[in-house]
């Protein structure tokens, strides 16, 4: 391969620029080669003979074209020759090429320059005919050996690259060596490592193993490039808290920004920093209200869209799923429903739901509210038992129905009966609450002095009491206690949610209570030893290389419970949420890996590169575009030089030959509404038929129109501005009050476009009426029994129409008043019968959209009014009739009731 | 018009039974039409008065005269000659009735048409031939083929016979052969082109004229063939013979051309001058109603001289 370069510009077939050298042969050819003569037989030939021209006609290409195709002809030359704009540098040594491409959840961050990187070099390589290997560093997801392809084409390896794509999990070294190792037979090969930039691993053994085949070039991206690690961080009330990890070595002044998502893609908070330069962690605090913090499902690094730069957040600040059996809210009196105190208390931060147990149970909620419920059925108490026992939370409230008999599904056995404290018969004063013991989960909460305790439940007492209760009275009787039923956990609070027995549901301390209770919802033992037993999380979500939440696939595997705070991500187990019902725990890359470490050890004898914007590009296509479009133009001017001047020859003048081209250009356009035809039809009254295409019918339709409008300009104010013929294929419908259509066998069926503007002008208030002309065989009804010929066409025309019921028309319709008092509606024929709507549509102003009859009134309203008749004369107060209507409404009916109005304003 | 082009090409090639066959079944699937355009043309051209004005041979009455000597006596009309002394003689108006032979040109030349949207020349002479045969027919004459393929017959039901007559196929460029001298004071009708030398025209005519000088000659020339409207290199072919005359530049030899038909027509014109035979021209861009007056005309003042002599 011999490149030449022209400063930026090279030439990879370099020969074949000696074809320009044939460019003055093309020339002198072109030049020299007569276009052939014409053939003409003429029965006149005879007198040819003996007639000598006197000069050769101008048989050479006119020079413009000439030049034009000489210039085709080195394009196309020059196309062969590949020239390459900004030609990159070549691949060193002459075996296969390996790209080694860094996939690990970092490579997401440096995705596009590893990408373009990737296929510089495999343009490279496919320029000197060199098989590309690929291989990947993470694993496969599900397997424990990364990617590896080859040796491919240009086009394959082109085609593998696309498909690659970031894996959420660290890069395995180990593994990616122990690959290569396998494969001893290629040697000679260079390897090309196409690194994030942050190594995951020890890369000793892979550099040695890369280096062993051949030779190894190492890119990494610039130290302002590299990827960055969101890591959870303990925050601080009322905060929600991330760490940013940079790599070492980051310049400063390079922003970031942290944004708070919300489950459904919200931005609900984000903070800028900027790096100083020498610290490698940048704490942010985003500060948000409770409600707000609740929603918040996932942290991450505004425009860093990976794995590593996102945190998922799992169920401890979510929204829970919330239940409360019987009651709903909307009772009469909401004030005494306990159902409005929990609502109101758990609104910031649960999503509440009301039902019976099994339909509780049923939504899957994490916690069921039982305020003040005794006794239950049986099955709902298997239900309900085996529900907290798969790791519900059951939280129950006292009150005066618990007081009686033996209670179920409680923490601690009760006394039967309540304790009163201030009551009549008390000399008590009402029971303050003691301060929350360490091990309770309400440790830290304060307690408000005024609240007070009027009536309890009373624990029996056991030796587990202690360890049950969670919160006590001054005097040490229990107020809420709590106990486990295998993986679920049963809560009592020994008051009402109301406040019947105590004013706890009227304070503050009430919400954070329940807040923190119902975070309990699928944590077993609320003192952290619970993860101890047996069990896994199930994958809930996934996040994929790119920080994107996805349904887990089944290359993803659930964590056992023990080995959940050890693990970290891999191919088996992408980050994600994990879990199970009821029970959430994030598993994100930041809170499991090491400290970000970069490639600072690589051998001397490893070639080290940046990425680099490439801006190679072939010129082949645009310059075989250029020729083509020369090609193409030569090709226009030849068309024009035989063909135009013929034209110009019969035509005598160019005026016809550019009418011809304007005609051309506008043949598709010959019905279209133009914007200043909208303009006039909406400005003036216009009568319209819809276009049959059938040339008679047509023209018909026209005259007959023509004469109804001049018959309505005579003799009444409505004065129609002309007459339009309607393609409901292409024609804005709405402007016309009124629209004849003239039914014909002729006419093609109406698409499903057109159908739909009929029925939307129908159902808008616009009115058709429809001419079968074919009286004698009766319209009947359009459903069914029209006989008539043109009634089946109609059918078939309006079949899929949204067409009302329609009736005979009464004697006493609007239609025989609205100007001319008639009796019948003659046309050409005179037959009584005329279909309208039966009952018209609200909004309609008792307008029938359809008025359907069979009396040809076209060929009546055509007809000269000279020489009318009276079946004309009456046909045309028909038509006036009929317009009136489509203009007025029902404006004439109403008058039918002033008599009946005068009558009385007259009593 | 490519059905035709077609057609005439089939004719050229293969001159098979099933292709004359073919060949006439479309020609004759094309008589209604240029009948329909030979009624328009005949109804547009006046026809005229078409009695004699004389005493002869006829229907109607002409007049009443004193007998004379040599009268036939049963020419008497007794009772006007009982209203008087005299005798009268009852004569009839003289009607002849003549006979109009026809040809056609029908070979290659006339297949010919510069533009689609022109009738080709053939056609052109179809259809002014048949228009004639219709205005003939209506005055109550006879016509027929001058080749003697169709004997002179009178009415409408001649006329779907002669049609199919004209649109056969004949590769001959000249009347040549008659079967029959024609009657004393037929009328002949030659259509073609007749772009052949005036030599070869003068002779054949003659040949067939014998006793009858009522011979009219229909040029029908399309536009092209007066006006030569081509351009540039061209190779002519004459559809006749096959020669092949290769011009380079076609604008340069259009005025030599033109001048040459010119001649040629003032020749032709000239010879029927001297041998008293009517000429007119057609061109195929013209309506034929037009020329059809023309030679209406001209067969109408045959008749009333009885001929031209």
């Amino acid at each position: 391969m011999i490149d030449t370069h022209f400063g930026t510009l090279a030439f990879l077939n370099p020969w074949v620029l000696a074809g320009l050298a044939l460019l003055p042969l093309l020339w002198f050819l072109l030049r020299v080669t007569p276009p052939a003569p014409r053939l003409i037989v003429f029965p006149a030939a005879r007198f040819m003979m003996g007639l000598e021209a006197r000069k050769q006609v101008p048989s050479k290409t006119p020079w413009p074209i000439l030049l034009l195709r000489i210039l085709v002809a080195a394009l196309i030359i020059l196309a062969l020759a590949r020239p390459v704009l900004n030609p990159g540098e070549t691949i060193s040594g002459s075996g296969p090429v390996r790209i080694l491409f860094d996939n690990g959840w970092s490579s997401a961050q440096t995705w596009k320059m590893q990408m373009a990187q990737a296929n510089d070099l495999i343009a490279r390589a496919g320029r000197e005919r060199r098989p590309v290997y690929i291989t990947t560093t993470a694993p496969e997801p599900g397997k424990s050996t990364p990617f590896q392809a080859g040796p491919l084409t240009t086009g394959d390896a082109e085609g593998v690259i696309r498909g690659l794509k970031p894996q959420p999990w660290p890069a395995d070294y180990e593994a990616t060596a122990s690959l290569l190792a396998e494969d001893n037979k290629i040697s000679g090969t260079h390897s090309y490592w196409l690194s994030s930039g942050i190594a995951h691993d020890k890369p000793d053994r892979l550099i040695r193993i890369l280096q062993g085949q051949g030779g190894l070039s190492f890119y990494e991206p610039g130290k302002s490039q590299r990827p960055l690690l969101l890591r959870p961080e303990k925050a601080s009330p009322g905060e929600t808290a991330a760490l940013i990890e940079v790599p070492a070595g980051t310049p400063a002044g390079l922003p970031l920004t942290l944004q708070a998502m919300a489950k459904d893609g919200r931005l609900i908070d984000a903070q800028d920093i900027v790096t100083d330069g020498s610290k490698i962690a940048f704490r942010v605090g985003l500060k948000l209200p409770a409600s707000l913090q609740s929603q918040v499902s996932r942290l991450q690094l505004a425009g860093r869209q990976s794995a590593g730069s996102t945190l998922v957040i799992d169920s401890s600040s979510l929204r829970r799923n919330v239940g409360i059996t019987g009651l709903s809210q909307n009772e009469k009196a909401p004030l005494t429903s306990a159902a409005h105190y929990l609502a109101k208390a758990m609104e910031p931060f649960a999503d509440i739901s009301y039902g019976t147990i099994v339909e509780l149970i049923g939504k899957e909620v994490s916690t069921i509210i039982l305020p003040d419920v005794g006794a239950m059925p049986p099955e709902d108490l298997d239900q309900l038992e085996g529900w907290v026992r798969e790791g519900g939370l059951l939280l129950r409230f006292g009150g005066p129905n618990m007081t009686q008999g033996d209670n179920f599904l409680i923490p601690v056995v009760l006394r039967r009966g309540d304790r009163s404290i201030e009551g009549a018969l008390s000399w008590d004063k009402p029971a303050k609450l003691a301060p929350f013991a360490a091990v309770s989960p309400y440790y830290g909460l304060e307690i408000p002095d005024d609240l007070t305790i009027q009536r309890q439940l009373l624990a029996e007492p056991e030796p587990e009491l202690e360890r049950k209760t969670w919160a006590a009275l001054e005097d040490g009787t229990p107020l809420i206690t709590a106990d486990q039923l295998d993986n679920g956990m049963i809560v009592l609070i020994h008051t009402t949610a109301t406040p019947d027995w105590s004013n706890l549901a009227l304070s503050g301390l009430f919400v954070k209570v329940m807040e923190r209770t119902i975070q309990l919802a699928g944590v077993r033992n609320p003192t952290a030893d619970d993860l101890k037993a047996g069990g896994t999380l199930q994958p809930l979500s996934i996040l994929d290389g790119y920080g994107n939440s996805l349904r887990p696939d089944a290359t993803s595997e659930p964590i056992p419970v023990t080995l959940f705070d050890e693990m970290i991500p891999d191919s088996r187990h992408p980050p994600g949420i994990y879990g199970r019902a009821g029970y959430q725990k994030s598993f994100n890359l930041g809170a499991r890996l090491p400290v970000l470490r970069t490639f600072t050890d690589l051998p001397i004898s490893v070639e080290r590169l940046n990425y680099q914007k490439v801006n190679e590009h072939d010129l082949m296509p645009f310059i075989l575009m250029c020729a083509l479009a020369l090609f193409m133009i030569d090709w226009l001017a030849m068309i024009f030089l035989q063909a135009g001047w013929r034209l110009l020859n019969l035509r005598g003048q160019w005026a016809s030959t550019v009418l011809l081209l304007v005609f051309l250009c506008n043949i598709n356009t010959a019905y279209a509404e133009t914007p200043e035809d909208r303009v006039r039809y909406a400005g003036d009254l216009y009568l319209a038929y819809i276009h049959t295409g059938v040339t008679e019918v047509d023209s018909l339709t026209h005259r007959g129109l023509d004469g109804l409008s001049q018959a309505l300009s005579q003799r009444t104010s409505a004065e129609p501005a002309g007459i339009v013929a309607l393609n409901p294929e292409s024609d804005d419908l709405s402007f016309f009050p009124l629209i004849y259509w003239a039914i014909t066998p002729g006419q093609t069926s109406l698409s499903g476009k057109a159908l739909q503007k009929i029925q939307t002008y129908l159902d808008h208030g616009g009115t058709i009426l429809i001419d079968t002309r074919d009286q004698g065989s009766s319209v009947s009804s359009l459903g069914s029994g029209g006989n008539g010929a043109n009634a089946t066409h109609l059918r078939r025309l309006l079949g899929n129409l949204n067409v009302p019921p329609l009736m005979q028309i009464p004697s006493d319709h609007v239609l025989t008043k609205s100007f001319y008092l008639l009796d019948s509606f003659p046309g050409r024929y005179n037959s009584a019968t005329l279909w309208i709507e039966e009952t018209s549509t609200n909004g309609r102003d008792g307008v029938s959209s359809l008025i359907i009859g069979s009396n040809d009134w076209i060929s009546s309203w055509a007809a000269s009014q000279a020489s009318s008749t009276r079946q004309q004369e009456m046909s045309l107060r028909f038509g006036i009739n009929v317009m009136m209507y489509a203009l007025t409404g029902n404006y004439k009916a109403d008058q039918v009731h002033i008599p009946h109005i005068l009558e009385r304003l007259g009593q | 018009m490519s059905a035709q082009t077609r057609i005439h090409g089939l004719t050229r090639s293969a001159l098979n039974a099933l292709g004359l066959r073919t060949a006439a079944e479309t020609a004759a699937a094309r008589l209604p039409e240029l009948l329909v355009a030979a009624e328009k043309a005949a109804t547009s051209a006046r026809t005229g008065d078409h009695t004699q004005k004389r005493a002869g041979s006829g229907e109607k009455f002409w007049q009443f005269r004193e007998y004379q000597v040599g009268d036939r006596p049963q020419d008497i009309d007794w009772r006007q000659s009982g209203r008087s002394d005299r005798i009268y003689v009852k004569q009839k108006e003289w009607q002849t009735t003549q006979t109009v032979l026809l040809w056609c040109q029908r070979d290659h030349n006339m297949h010919y048409a510069s533009r689609s949207i022109l009738p080709t020349k053939h056609e052109a002479a179809a259809t002014l031939l048949l228009a004639s045969t219709l205005l003939v027919t209506r005055a109550g004459e006879m016509t027929g083929m001058l080749d003697g393929s169709l004997r002179p017959t009178k009415g409408e039901a001649a006329l779907q016979a002669l049609g199919e007559k004209l649109l056969e196929d004949d590769s001959s460029p000249l009347p040549h052969h008659l079967m029959r001298e024609p009657a004393r004071h037929a009328t002949i009708i030659l259509a073609g082109d007749f772009l052949l030398p005036l030599a070869e025209i003068e002779k054949s005519i003659h040949a067939l004229a014998g006793r009858t000088v009522n011979i009219l000659l229909l040029q029908i020339l399309d536009p092209a063939e007066l006006n030569l409207p081509f351009r540039g290199r061209v190779i002519f072919e004459s559809p006749q013979s096959g020669s092949r005359h290769h011009i380079i530049n076609v604008d340069t030899i259009r005025d030599d051309y033109r001048e040459k038909i010119t001649t040629h027509i003032e020749g032709l014109k000239t010879l029927c001058h001297h041998n008293g035979w009517h000429y007119l021209q057609h061109t195929t861009d013209t309506p034929p109603a037009a020329t059809l007056q023309a030679l209406w005309q001209v067969m109408a003042k045959n008749r009333k001289g009885g001929g031209l002599s």
